[in-house]
């Protein structure tokens, strides 16, 4: 399935872009971390997820869907 | 949705206007104002010289909804106002302008005080710390 991936802060330097669409083999939120970790420096960066603009707890492993845009988003530092 | 994100630094001459705006609101009887400045921190002999904000601007805007709403019930205001910078903000700039009125000014600095923390610990907005000979990290809120 297709879904849009959004990176933040330092991800962005790590992924090399701020969004792609790509074709993901994972079905949930977990298979989805693991497969970025195993190819991507990304393990030292601490991120939460966002799928449609909702949080993901860090413990919660959520279903993925066709066209879902889930959002990588390291500590925030507004103000 | 008010707006909230303005492309680089928050001028005092958009302050004034803010506080200007409110003279015809004349059931107000205290407003309180906090700033963000960019701080020119130093780590390893090195100082910032200027932050890029970045934010996820769907879900920011979400989020800053959801606080405005939680402070008009936490809180007796008659009106708030957050603007938040993005785009590259050089040393000494204002990034964050948080505007609260209300009718008495005891209500005031408890809910500047929240609404600031609120957007800090809520709100997706991310800093890129510019050093002067270029280089950079990136800000966490301590």
């Amino acid at each position: 399935m297709e879904v849009t991936l959004k990176y933040f802060g330092q991800l962005v330097d790590v992924m090399g872009s701020h969004e792609e669409i790509r074709s993901i083999k994972a079905q949930n939120t977990q298979e989805l971390l693991e497969h970025l970790q195993a190819q991507y420096a990304i393990s030292h960066i601490p991120f939460q997820l966002a799928i449609n603009q909702k949080l993901v707890d860090a413990e919660e492993n959520v279903k993925l869907n066709e066209g879902d845009v889930v959002a990588l988003l390291p500590p925030y530092a507004g103000g | 949705m008010k707006k909230v994100f303005i492309e680089g630094p928050i001028s005092s001459t958009f302050i004034g206007d803010a506080i200007a705006k409110h003279q015809s609101k004349t059931s107000i009887g205290a407003h309180n104002i906090f700033l963000g400045q960019v701080r020119a921190d130093e780590m390893e002999g090195k100082s910032v010289a200027a932050i890029e904000y970045t934010c996820y601007e769907e879900l920011a805007n979400e989020k800053l909804h959801e606080i405005r709403e939680e402070a008009f019930q936490k809180f007796d205001l008659i009106c708030m106002h957050i603007y938040h910078s993005l785009g590259t903000i050089k040393t000494g700039e204002v990034c964050f302008f948080v505007f609260v009125s209300a009718k008495r000014r005891k209500e005031v600095y408890s809910a500047t005080e929240w609404i600031v923390n609120q957007v800090k610990d809520r709100t997706p907005i991310f800093g890129k710390e510019i050093f002067e000979d270029q280089s950079h990290q990136w800000k966490v809120n301590s």
